[in-house]
């Protein structure tokens, strides 16, 4: 009777075992494997973008001439009669009739109160808060990137014992047979695969729901870091358009090509130049509209990273929300395979943008 | 400034920028004639404009840092715990190989005993030295 109990407790006990060995079958990773890649080639793509803040001001610096120097350079307008208001004429407007006209260098520059915003803020030619932008960003990137990828280690974990010492020398003191010592591996497997997976799974659930509101605030920051850094861009695109067309219609104005002749009008650049300029300026020209072209173009790309780089944070975020959403019931190792897999395209395609942009 | 959000400042930055492309627009625009001289004014007041903007967008960006500072600590941390944690999983798992290949070196020199061979049962124990050291490291 005794006998029959244990072999019933047994048979019960090994059905469990071998059902939690049927449950605990290898799960594939492979969604989680490249959701751990793409983020981790989005940390060397964000932070180029991030070290672009800095170079974005050195690469405005040369364009950005001290307004003073253009004032007096081109401020062409002497002092002229106004009409005053009817009503109370001006001493002022008398004095204007009297007055003998100031040479154009000693005239107030038109600029000044533009100047001292300027250099009131900082000197022009320093990048120093932005060089320290860039290395806060970068560091802020590492965060977020990091604590992703330390996701997808724990995924990835490759943490189950192993029995076969043990089994070998049970088979060859013929303690075991070999079928046994198969099936028991499999069972022993299985049941520390179960174990580990539980680690793993409440390891993810703990990280995803303690950072569900933090991730999502330092997501919106680095998303208004972004566009900060699309703002400077902005700067540089005006700083370099407006230096390179007024360089070209100068030298148009120059050699009577631009419109309106040399001291009056705007002159625009031409689709094609006329041919009755001499060939080394039309060659010089055709250069520096190149060069504008290609810095354009440039910056034209980094603005195209920027929303790359939000659509990425983007898909960040939900990932984790979704995990921590289910989380709060009961988080699987399939769950965060589906969840990785949803989001996979849409970071894949954003960090994609990036790295295209910022190579 | 410090006073502003960053938000607040970001707003400011792009309305310096727009005023930046507004003024640009003026240039480009064909059918307005300039002098040379309001030309050249209007290119400065472009670069004073967006230079503005461009210091505005990187207090704006340092403002959102030092607000953010809390949010990426906890992240930090959170980091550092689940890397612990995966580092104490591949631990355990290493343990348990470990402490399973020392009893297998056990049974190993159990039965070394009966084969009557001392260099049989010599080896045993060198492979139970072994494999009880390397459950000592792990």
């Amino acid at each position: 009777m005794r006998v029959r109990r244990v072999i019933a407790s047994s048979s019960v006990l090994i059905a469990s075992l071998l059902a939690v060995a049927g449950c605990n079958q290898k799960v594939d990773l492979t969604a989680v494997q490249q959701f751990a890649e793409t983020t981790a080639t989005a940390g060397s793509s964000f932070n180029a973008l991030a070290s672009d803040f800095a170079t974005s001001c050195r690469r405005r610096r040369p364009f950005v001439v001290d307004p003073k120097l253009l004032a007096r350079i081109d401020a062409p307008l002497a002092p002229a009669y106004r009409t005053p208001p009817q009503s109370m004429p001006s001493p002022a407007a008398t004095a204007a009739l009297t007055a003998t006209p100031t040479p154009a260098a000693t005239l107030a520059p038109v600029f000044d109160d533009h100047a001292a915003l300027v250099s009131g803020a900082r000197a022009l030619s320093n990048c120093g808060p932005e060089d320290n932008i860039s290395a806060e960003w970068q560091k802020r990137n590492d965060i977020v990137v990091g604590y992703v990828r330390s996701l997808g280690s724990l995924a990835n974990l490759d943490a189950v014992p192993t029995f076969g010492g043990l089994g070998s020398a049970l088979v060859q003191n013929r303690v075991i047979s070999e079928t046994q010592d198969k099936a028991f591996q499999n069972l022993l497997n299985a049941i520390a695969l179960s174990a580990t997976r539980a680690g793993q799974e409440d390891a993810i659930a703990r990280a995803s729901v303690a950072t569900k509101e933090p991730l999502r605030d330092a997501v919106s920051a680095l998303k208004s870091v972004d566009s900060d850094y699309a703002n400077v861009l902005e700067a540089e695109y005006h700083a370099t358009f407006s230096t390179y067309t007024q360089l070209i219609c100068d030298e148009l104005l120059a050699a009577g090509h631009a419109t309106g002749g040399s001291s009056v009008g705007r002159c625009f650049i031409p689709p094609t130049f006329p041919t009755t300029i001499p060939a080394a300026s039309r060659e010089r020209l055709r250069q520096e509209t190149q060069q504008l072209l290609g810095a354009v173009q440039a910056i034209n790309a980094r603005r195209q990273a920027t929303i790359g780089y939000a659509d990425a944070l983007d898909a960040i975020v939900a990932t984790n929300d979704e995990l921590a959403t289910k989380a709060s019931g009961k988080l699987s190792l399939p769950d965060v395979v589906a969840i990785c897999k949803k989001h996979l395209i849409d970071l894949a395609t954003a960090v994609g943008d990036v790295t295209k942009a910022v190579q | 400034v410090a006073a502003l959000s960053s938000a607040q400042i970001g707003d400011l930055s792009n309305h310096y920028t727009d005023l930046a492309g507004a003024t640009r627009a003026i240039l480009n625009n064909t059918t307005i004639q300039l002098t040379r001289g309001q030309a050249a004014a209007l290119s400065a007041d472009l670069t004073t404009l967006s230079t503005i903007g461009a210091n505005l967008a990187t207090t704006a960006a340092q403002v959102a840092f030092d607000h953010a500072d809390d949010a990426f600590n906890k992240i930090s941390s959170a980091t550092k715990d689940a890397n612990a944690e995966a580092s104490r999983l591949s631990s355990q798992a290493a343990h348990i190989t470990a402490v399973v290949d020392v009893l297998g070196a056990v049974v190993t020199l159990g039965g070394s005993f009966g084969s009557g061979n001392p260099l049989t049962v010599l080896k045993a124990v060198s492979a139970l030295e072994t494999a009880v050291q390397k459950s000592k490291s792990t």
